[in-house]
């Protein structure tokens, strides 16, 4: 359903992605895990066509149902993103328009789609959020997002993006910026969100446990590649990929800080593996040529020399 | 609507004791300044008086009185709206600084209407074409203007549409209704540049923040994105900084009447000042602070309305 095909995104002459390619099927839930950097925020805009200004896709193609993103025009892109490509973001809270009420949010959004009525869009509002199990839904749609606790703003923000039915969400890191109690509260209603839409969930994120919760499939991303792609299940219990091992270590350590690596330098800039200078099973290959991106067990992809050495 | 009820009562009480303060300073100017005003007022008439002569003067205009006996005779007359008679030529202050001010909020208000008009679409626009062409020629039109003292756009007017052209009389004073033209233009062409640049830099402010992305994110169309929420989270400053320029304009037409002979307020009391003057100087001190404070109130009771994140402040105790 929406296939990323060798996808490069670069601000200037720097890449922030480098021929990324992975796909989700209808109802797949897939997260891309990696540290701050990474790309993988970059990754959601260039699907929505919204990058930072300078910011361009510069190889590559995203086809959505059929249809190349990328070569969209961008009025026909905004309205595939009014009605079938839905974002979460990070501080969702923040997505919504601080001085409008919350119910004219929803209706201003459901009526992108078409015609509709402001008592049925209220209807369809409080529907999602009861969905959600979001307290007092006719209350919010009367409060202004300033209103409301960081947490129920998240929670609202993902109902606005539920509530028009879309095809695809796209979640951008939608727990880190909020305390522990509540990212559990979001968690759930992100779980509740896959079990209420038949929609298909890409979601970035650093939160390994979000991860194991509510994925399919499992994508890492290290510096603007993917380097590791596979289950949920095989990926997480059994890391190909040392950066994705470090990664899981890191969850354990239960600070989710990365564990600090000695770095080494390589002697010929741009040639090797990306992770050569963090990477704890370094081999000699490993600073001279890059490794492509290889099959393993499971049906799963690694892009690491290691693999084939078993 | 308590609240605000509480919020009016409160911002009165504010305006009595800046009242005091404003009074009694105005005051205290004409008590502390050099020479004496019953001399003044005598040799206003060209002649040397005598010693006694100006005793006597003194005497009638009360000025023997001890000082606050003085200042409290003066701010009774002054609450029943009597600011006393003109040092130099005896004429009713009240009702002279009532005509200036009539033709200077006139010139003001005007100024700042046609100013605002062409700043709020040329900064928008602007903003939301960033480093175009337009953005460039308006940002540069703008570093002139703003650049030139508003004495050097005065009397380039003049020089170039009362004198080149003969389209409008030199002195204002003579021109009737026409002689406003050119003091709004000089007032509001100034104001245009430097509200435009402001509106311009608080609407791209505006366009990054993380609502927009998300409306964005909706597919909600660009234009609705900025005249329904764009503008409206604008509202508050751009509201801030249109009283600021009403203010400014108050206390700042003085030059551009004086050039122009404009009879506003502006001129009369720069004048008041050459002569020394000082009950009109009084009057004026005393009514520009309460125009100010009236200005400044309403623009802030006016936030409520605008702005559901001060409202939600007020609930939560009126801090910040």
């Amino acid at each position: 359903m929406l296939e990323i095909k060798n996808v490069s995104v670069a601000y200037g002459d720097k890449k922030i992605l480098e021929r990324v390619s992975f796909s989700v099927k209808p109802g797949e839930t897939v997260s891309i895990v990696g540290e701050s950097g990474s790309g993988k925020s970059t990754l959601l805009k260039a699907v929505t066509g919204l990058l930072a200004e300078g910011v361009r896709l510069c190889e590559g193609a995203v086809t959505f149902e059929g249809m190349e993103l990328s070569s969209m025009e961008p009025d026909q892109l905004r309205r595939l993103r009014g009605t079938k490509i839905a974002t979460v973001y990070q501080q969702a809270g923040r997505s919504m328009d601080p001085v409008t009420k919350i119910g004219s949010q929803f209706y201003e959004a459901l009526r992108t789609k078409g015609r509709i009525s402001r008592s049925e869009s209220e209807k369809r509002a409080i529907a999602c959020m009861e969905r959600l199990s979001l307290k007092e839904p006719e209350r919010i749609l009367h409060t202004y997002p300033v209103m409301l606790s960081g947490g129920t703003n998240q929670r609202v923000a993902i109902a606005l993006a539920m509530v028009m039915e879309p095809s695809l969400i796209l979640a951008d890191e939608p727990t880190s910026a909020l305390d522990v109690t509540v990212q559990v509260e979001v968690v759930e209603t992100m779980k509740k969100l896959r079990e209420n839409s038949n929609a298909s969930i890409l979601m970035v994120t650093h939160n390994m446990g979000v991860v194991a919760q509510m994925s399919d499939l499992v994508g890492v991303m290290y510096k603007g590649r993917l380097v590791e792609w596979g289950g949920c299940g095989p990926v997480l219990s059994r890391p190909l990929h040392p950066y994705t091992r470090l990664l899981m270590d890191s969850v354990l350590k239960m600070d989710g800080s990365v564990p600090q690596t000695k770095t080494r330098y390589r002697e010929e800039a741009g040639v090797g593996c990306p992770f050569y200078a963090r990477c704890p099973a370094v081999a000699k290959v490993c600073g001279i040529r890059m490794p492509s991106m290889r099959e393993a067990p499971d049906s799963r992809l690694v892009m690491c020399h290691d693999t084939d050495r078993g | 609507m308590k609240r605000n009820i509480s919020f009016v009562l409160s911002r009165l009480g504010g305006l009595l004791v800046l009242l005091a303060g404003v009074t009694f300073l105005s005051f205290s100017l004409m008590y502390l300044s050099p020479g004496d005003p019953a001399e003044a007022l005598l040799r206003a008439g060209g002649s040397m008086p005598s010693q006694e002569a100006i005793e006597e003067k003194r005497e009638e205009m009360g000025l023997n009185r001890p000082f606050l006996v003085q200042y409290g005779s003066w701010l009774l007359n002054f609450a029943k709206g009597d600011l006393g008679k003109s040092m130099i030529d005896g004429k009713d202050v009240t009702r002279q600084l009532l005509t200036a001010l009539k033709s200077s909020l006139a010139l003001s208000v005007l100024s700042l209407a046609c100013g605002v008009a062409v700043a709020l679409p040329v900064g928008v626009y602007a903003a939301v074409r960033k480093n175009s062409m337009f953005d460039r020629v308006a940002g540069f039109i703008i570093f002139l203007r703003m650049s030139m003292p508003v004495f050097m756009v005065g009397l380039g007017f003049l020089y170039l549409f009362a004198y080149r052209l003969r389209l409008v009389p030199i002195s204002s004073s003579m021109a009737g209704a026409a002689g406003i033209i050119l003091p709004v233009i000089t007032l509001a062409t100034g104001i245009c540049a430097k509200m435009a640049r402001q509106v311009r830099s608080m609407i791209s402010d505006e366009l990054k923040a993380s609502y927009v992305d998300g409306l964005r994110s909706r597919g909600i169309r660009e234009t609705r994105i900025l005249f329904a929420h764009v503008l409206k989270n604008a509202m508050l400053p751009i509201i801030t900084l249109i009283a600021l320029s009403f203010g400014e304009l108050l206390g700042g037409t003085a030059i551009t009447e004086t050039i122009f002979s404009f009879p506003g307020i502006g001129k009369l009391v720069m004048d008041a000042i050459h002569l020394r003057d000082y009950t009109i100087v009084q009057g004026f001190v005393v009514i520009v602070a309460v125009i100010f404070f009236l200005v400044y109130g309403f623009t802030e009771l006016s936030y409520g309305l605008f702005d559901p994140r001060v409202r939600a402040r007020k609930r939560e105790g009126g801090k910040g």
